[in-house]
């Protein structure tokens, strides 16, 4: 308990600078800026329902891409603060909605569904748009980079606060409860199907509104990039290199993505998937704590 | 006061009858045994009681509530706490996470951590596994392990406990010491108890009345000595 209040100030300081990296003003580092607040605000999200329960969703892209699609469809209608809480919205009806079903299946199964599911819902939006007769979609005149930068850095806060919150909370003790023995959770209890539909929604929410602003951000909307897979590949590859069950763990795992990405994306994109699945193979292999794990072993020498 | 009350209780898995028109009550502050050979229908009837398995017929009453219909979770807030005879502990979690987590969900509704963390301690207390709070579950002996589900299934302040061979495995000391809690238990906090033993002296030893299956039928039922000397029972037992 000694370490809270270090991990708090940590955090905030975190946080400050962040929030202040638009007074550098350089388009470059904001852009990198906007993505790390992005990614730890997907991660941490993910983590509420997948790390606490291990219940490892491999289809979080479903709702950063339903939320990227409500919001650029949305914006004819309604200012962009409403766009960006309806995309929220919708991320969450959608996890109340396909959630009791999906959340009766365990381990690789749920897996599996959930990455299918996302697939699913890639297609039918593509086959909307065609009849549409939309390709794509464009958006003009969006909020500034930087307002979205700190929409977005505010999302990681919230996302990141929740996580903390969670962690020591009597909800995150029965999804933790969950995690380790289900039967026996129900037996003691815990009302298993109600809190794991609860953190299910809770994780879908904010992954819903980081796609609106990522559209806004790009002004360009096509549902086969708004739902690509490899944003849900990612999620879970960093959540695991970070480390799970602390909060610290998505923080770490992003900022190394990040640096990672930075160097190896630009000049070797088609390495960049082989990379993060080797990264992926060593970590489970010989780092399971992930770097949140080795941090912690090392402060405590 | 009959506290459980299971009338004409029946379960069929496929071809097979596990539990065939089953009927008795448990008074308050008693101490109810379960006897039968391996296949009697034993745990399969601890798992109708607690709603984990759902009867084909009969009913099922706790402190005057049907429990019909109603989930495991939702039993358990009535006040009915159960072990598992294959443990079940929550093993990367420490020994105190493991209570704490049950007096926050259990029939105890203890939401705060301090009041939580003071009924799990006294659980943990209660069985003996007080010195192994700060220790993760999986790292326990399996008979600590079976203190622990006792532990849990106490710390969410139940009034009847289901205990299912939680003596299995340990030493004769050990069944004893166990002996001797289970009765302080009913002693201090008027505790009811259900219990499958196979360790028939125990069970004898701590039992006001017994309840013996076959194949899923009951054949005698009362006191123990009662019991023992019950002609159905030598059959079945003796041949």
């Amino acid at each position: 308990m000694t370490g809270k209040p270090f991990q708090i100030a940590a955090f905030l300081a975190v946080a400050g600078l962040l929030a202040l990296v638009p007074l550098l003003g350089s388009e470059y580092w904001l852009g990198v800026a906007f993505i790390v607040a992005m990614w730890i605000a997907l991660i941490q999200s993910w983590s509420l329902l997948s790390a606490t329960t291990g219940y490892i969703s491999l289809g979080h892209a479903v709702f950063y891409g339903i939320g990227a699609y409500v919001l650029v469809v949305s914006l004819d209608w309604m200012p962009v603060p409403y766009a960006l809480a309806l995309s929220g919205a919708a991320a969450g009806l959608l996890a109340l909605v396909v959630g009791l079903p999906v959340l009766r299946v365990k381990g690789p199964y749920f897996v599996i569904l959930t990455f299918g599911f996302a697939e699913l819902v890639k297609n039918l939006v593509m086959l909307l748009e065609t009849r549409l007769g939309q390709f794509s979609r464009m958006i003009f005149d969006a909020p500034s980079l930087e307002a979205l930068y700190y929409a977005m850095l505010a999302l990681a806060v919230i996302a990141t606060a929740l996580a903390a919150w969670t962690a020591q909370s009597r909800f995150g003790r029965g999804l933790a409860a969950i995690r380790e023995n289900e039967v026996a959770a129900e037996a003691i209890g815990v009302p298993v199907t109600r809190l794991k539909l609860f953190a299910f929604v809770a994780s879908a929410i904010i992954p819903g509104i980081v796609g609106g602003l990522l559209v806004l951000r790009t002004s360009y909307f096509a549902a086969d990039q708004a739902f690509d897979p490899v944003v849900s590949f990612t999620i879970v590859t960093t959540a695991i290199v970070g480390g799970l069950g602390r909060v610290s763990g998505p923080l770490l795992g992003t900022l190394f993505l990040v640096i990672l990405s930075e160097l190896l994306w630009a000049r070797f994109p088609q390495a960049y998937m082989m990379i993060l699945g080797a990264l992926l193979i060593v970590f489970i292999l010989f780092v399971p704590q992930g770097l949140a794990g080795l941090v912690s072993k090392g402060l405590k020498r | 006061m009959t506290i459980l009350d299971v009338q004409n209780v029946s379960k069929q898995f496929g071809g097979l009858k596990a539990l065939q028109d089953v009927s008795f009550g448990v008074d308050e502050g008693t101490i109810f045994g379960l006897m039968g050979a391996n296949g009697a229908g034993k745990t399969t009837l601890f798992g109708v009681i607690a709603g984990q398995i759902r009867p084909n017929g009969g009913s099922i009453s706790f402190a005057g509530k049907p429990l019909a219909g109603q989930r495991p979770d939702q039993i358990c807030r009535l006040g009915l706490g159960r072990t598992f005879q294959i443990v079940r502990p929550f093993g990367n979690l420490t020994v105190l996470d493991n209570v704490i987590v049950s007096a926050m969900y259990g029939s105890a509704r203890a939401h705060r951590l301090a009041d939580a963390t003071a009924a799990g301690r006294q659980a943990l207390e209660d069985v003996g596994l007080a010195p192994l709070a700060g220790q993760l579950a999986a790292s326990l002996t399996l008979s600590n392990q079976k203190r622990l589900e006792i532990a849990r299934a106490l710390a969410t302040g139940a009034r009847l406990v289901l205990l299912d061979e939680v003596m299995a495995g340990l030493t004769a000391t050990e069944v004893a010491g166990m002996t001797e809690t289970l009765f302080r238990l009913r002693q201090e906090r008027g505790l009811t108890i259900l219990i499958i033993e196979h360790v028939m002296g125990a069970l004898m030893n701590l039992s006001d009345r017994i309840l013996v299956l076959d194949h899923g039928v009951p054949i005698a039922m009362g006191p123990p000595e009662q019991v023992v000397a019950d002609e159905n029972v030598l059959k079945v037992y003796f041949g």
